[in-house]
């Protein structure tokens, strides 16, 4: 008789402790503590019992049902609050705000560290120029176009009797020369990012943007090594399936000079209407003209090199498919733009 | 040019080695070429100029190709009766003179007329259109004159004295500026603006009977300052400014005489006349057959090398390891060092075959000046303090002491800025609306001019918001300054326009940082915490400071309350010697509340 009381306490407790639904332990309230509960089915077989024996099972059963009673409310009381429809996880949470860097700071920081890795220099040189540095030791003859006051950017001062007049730089190959004197015996592995001005506003220009400039001086270098640095370059910041090629093209301060384009990704190479044959203009790059070495104080019966210039926003824009399609909102600075990045 | 090329090998492979053919069109069964030619390949500009190049490629794929001869007649050369031209070899390099008798001016047979047609050249008549198809053909600027409107029978090559008048072809009329090439004809009257455009007074007419084909070589700066001067951009004055081969010029009367001959055989055809004064002298170029490989990176046999040479028309000697290399002379003005060279077998060879090696060999010092790192912590640590970084134009039109730009694009852009603090507050007002906060910050450049020589590139740092908030601005500043270990620094706020700006110059900020924070071991003892209620009479950082001064075991000192002027600061004592009681710092108890 004990024994059964004992495991009918023991049985009513582990279920009472396995649930927190009000409604099951309502529901074992009534199996348990019920007019024909178990309890009270229990209690009719106490008309068999002695009076002795009636005192002891008595007292048990009511400890029993005072236990069971007991956890019944306890259980109820622990859990109240976890009914459903106090707590949803799908509730957006409270965010600190925080705010937001540049595109062209994270093109310029993803460019730079593709090259660094393979040690390259990062540096920075003068936007404010003079003629020498932007054209002059850079192989441009005389009357070449983009010396003439259409294309480039000139300042209102007194020219240099050496160095000619005063503009702001239309590229970063400014940086070329400046490099050679700044190291003076090689080897150069330098990339040089900077703001560029050219006299041309549209879809695709802005007056002010950024370039970034390679150039590498050695003993040996060849266009089989530039080729290598622009299919690292362009596995690195593109993706590993996407190659580049060399195609022939005319720059003042290289020779040979090559246009750089880079496999379409969006057709695979196959050709689409956004590509040129399965190819995308990337930039021009070539092999360091020997005057422009000689401009450097560099021997070219010594030394050879490579250089490439591309622009930062445009290099940019093709990668991501960010689907920026007007280079002006770069500069423009609108909130709504700078906050989606 | 025979080959078993198609058109589409044709595109795809001269775009690789050559000329960049950019668009493929078919027309009635034929193809047109769109084809891009870079400035320094004036001797590509033609139909004839293209086969060369494909001649010299299409054989690296693997098909067959060569060139048909251009030159089929003979000429003689000689005087012209009733014509004495007087050149002048300073202005002009080459003249080629043919009269013609005989003929009718009438329109083009369907051939040449559908030629002219299909590359967008408007047909004129018979002798016109020759002379346009030639120039297209061969490469050499063609004209034609009516014989009988050069009524002295003489031809001056002189420079134009400024305000002499002409009327063109076109009709239009221009005013000289002196200095132009044009074709007097010992009267005073000018016929001819030569290797630019025709005059209205000696062109070609329907009643013309006889005619002089004329072919000139006017010198390319010439050339280019009378077209740009009056913009007057003609295919002729295009070829001319890059120098094109006189040589071509020859090959373009000989077509020319074919042509007439073969649309009108009743023609009569007068001595070619030649005034060529001054034939240049074509330098070889030497280079040591090593180099090839050693520039390009490739394992090429000499062979192979001399052969891509010689299909480009070049004349190659060999001397144990060194070539001797001679251009054909419609590549003398761009073939003129070793490098050139290497360039022809490399594209004709083909870029694509070139291997692809990552270099190799020792690495270059880094430069002293490292700003680049400090850059990158001062705008991730605003970032996330909440600002929002913008790139802002160099040049602007409200910096009267910047430097001046001499050819702005804009009226917006006619200064370099010497401060950013303008631009910002631009920034801000433009985005009115735009967000509930407008909180920005950039790292750019100012210019500041130098007596002598370039400005100053001084970089430096803004951070602009329009909050109402002083301390909270301050405070974002604060802890930004000690995010980077920036001591010692007071951040000087401006209040402008309803905006808070800082702007600081990053070099001032670097020298004020520490790149290693120090330790400072933790104290044994208990610190003493102590509340204050002082009225404040001078202002915070004074008082701050004097309070400070009182003792070396004031460790800590925080303001914790403030109604007006009556502060609650919250004091911490501590000692690395002891553990402090109330009695040690009684002293200093008593000092702070008497304090005024």
């Amino acid at each position: 008789m004990k024994q059964r009381l004992n495991n009918l306490k023991n049985e009513a407790l582990a279920l009472i402790t396995n649930t927190s639904s009000p409604e099951e332990l309502e529901s074992l309230k009534i199996q348990f503590l019920g007019k024909n509960g178990k309890l009270n089915e229990f209690s009719k077989d106490f008309k068999n019992l002695s009076a002795a024996e009636k005192s002891e099972i008595g007292q048990l059963f009511n400890e029993v049902k005072n236990t069971i009673s007991n956890a019944i409310t306890s259980q109820l009381n622990d859990h109240s609050v976890t009914t459903n429809d106090t707590f949803d996880m799908t509730l957006p949470g409270i965010k600190p705000q925080i705010g937001h860097l540049h595109p062209v700071t994270y093109a310029i920081a993803e460019i730079s560290e593709v090259f660094e890795k393979i040690g390259f220099v990062r540096v920075r040189y003068p936007q404010v120029d003079w003629d020498w540095y932007a054209f002059g030791a850079l192989n441009f003859p005389d009357n070449h176009p983009a010396r003439d006051d259409w294309e480039t950017f000139f300042i209102d001062t007194k020219p240099d009797n050496h160095l000619g007049r005063m503009l702001l730089t239309p590229h970063t190959s400014n940086g070329q020369v400046r490099e050679m004197e700044r190291v003076k015996v090689p080897p150069i592995r330098m990339i040089n990012i900077a703001k560029c001005y050219r006299r041309q506003v549209d879809v695709s220009h802005t007056p002010m943007f950024h370039q970034f400039e390679g150039l590498v001086i050695d003993k040996g270098i060849s266009v089989a090594n530039l080729k290598g640095t622009t299919d690292y370059f362009v596995k690195n910041f593109f993706g590993p399936s996407r190659n580049s090629r060399l195609r022939p093209y005319h720059f003042q301060f290289t020779e040979p000079s090559f246009e750089v384009d880079i496999s379409c990704d969006i057709c695979q190479g196959r050709g689409c209407r956004l590509c040129k044959e399965g190819w995308l203009e990337l930039g021009g790059a070539g092999m360091v003209h020997p005057n422009v070495l000689r401009a450097g104080q560099i021997d070219p019966e010594v030394y050879s090199g490579f250089a490439f210039g591309w622009g930062v926003e445009r290099t940019y824009m093709m990668k991501e498919g960010t689907k920026i399609d007007d280079i002006r909102l770069l500069y423009q600075n609108d909130v709504r733009f700078l906050n989606q990045f | 040019m025979e080959t078993n090329a198609t058109p589409k090998d044709i595109q795809r492979c001269l775009s690789l080695c050559g000329p960049s053919v950019e668009r493929l069109h078919k027309k009635d069964g034929d193809f047109i070429y769109d084809i891009e030619v870079t400035t320094n390949r004036v001797d590509c500009m033609s139909v004839y100029g293209i086969a060369r190049e494909a001649v010299a490629i299409l054989p690296q794929f693997g098909f067959q190709a060569s060139l048909k001869p251009l030159i089929t007649t003979k000429l003689t050369t000689g005087a012209i009766s009733g014509l004495t031209i007087k050149n002048d070899p300073k202005l002009c390099k080459r003249i080629l003179a043919l009269k013609i008798n005989n003929i009718n001016i009438e329109p083009s047979p369907k051939w040449l007329f559908d030629r002219l047609e299909s590359v967008g050249i408007r047909p004129i008549n018979n002798l016109v259109d020759i002379t346009n198809y030639v120039m297209w053909e061969v490469g050499h600027p063609t004209h034609v004159f009516d014989f009988d409107r050069i009524s002295t029978g003489k031809m001056i090559i002189r420079e134009a004295v400024k305000n002499e008048k002409i009327m063109t072809l076109d009709d239009k009329t221009y005013v000289l500026k002196g200095g132009e090439v044009v074709i007097d004809d010992d009267h005073g009257k000018i016929i001819d603006l030569p290797s630019i455009m025709g005059t209205a007074n000696s062109v070609v007419i329907p009643q013309t009977i006889s005619a002089l084909f004329f072919v000139d070589s006017v010198e390319s700066p010439k050339v280019r300052f009378a077209s740009m001067s009056h913009s007057i951009r003609t295919q002729a004055a295009a070829l001319l400014e890059k120098n094109v081969d006189p040589e071509l010029g020859l090959t373009a009367i000989f077509r020319m005489a074919k042509i007439l001959k073969d649309i009108l055989p009743q023609s009569k055809i007068s001595p070619l006349l030649d005034i060529y004064p001054h034939k240049p002298e074509i330098n070889p170029i030497t280079i040591n057959i090593a180099k090839f490989n050693d520039f390009i990176g490739v394992n090429l046999d000499p062979v192979k090398i001399i052969n891509i040479l010689k299909s480009l028309n070049f004349q190659v000697k060999i001397t144990k390891s060194v070539l001797t290399v001679t251009p054909p002379s419609y590549r003398a003005h761009d073939i003129r060092i070793p490098e050139d060279l290497i360039e022809e077998v490399a594209r004709v060879y083909g870029y694509h075959n070139i291997p692809s090696v990552l270099i190799t060999g020792s690495l270059p010092d880094k430069p002293h000046d490292q700003t680049f790192s400090w850059e990158e912590k001062i705008k991730t640590s605003l970032k996330y303090l909440g600002f929002t970084e913008s790139y802002t134009y160099s040049m602007v039109n409200d910096s009267p002491d910047g430097l001046k730009i001499s050819n702005p694009l804009s009226s917006e852009w006619t200064q370099l800025r010497t401060g950013l603090t303008p631009s910002h507050l631009k920034l801000i007002s433009e985005n009115i609306g735009k967000d509930k906060q407008l909180s920005f910050f950039e790292i750019a450049d100012v210019y500041l001019p130098q007596k002598h020589g370039l400005p100053i590139e001084e970089s430096r740092l803004i951070v602009s918001s329009n909050s109402s908030d002083y301390y909270k601005f301050k405070g974002h500043l604060e802890t930004f300054l000690s995010d980077l270990r920036i001591q010692n620094l007071i951040p000087g706020i401006k209040f402008i326009e309803q905006s808070f700006i800082w702007e600081i110059s990053v070099n001032q900020l670097i020298t004020h940082a520490k790149t290693v924070k120090t330790y400072t071991p933790i104290s044994k003892f208990m610190p003493l915490i102590e509340d204050f209620n002082i009225t404040l009479s001078t202002n915070y950082a004074d008082l701050e400071e004097k309070i400070k001064s009182f003792s070396p075991l004031i460790s800590t000192i925080e303001l914790t309350d403030k109604f007006n002027s009556k502060l609650t600061i919250r004091l911490t004592f501590l000692s690395s010697d002891k553990q402090l009681t109330k009695e040690d710092i009684a002293s200093i108890r008593t000092r702070i509340e008497n304090f005024h």
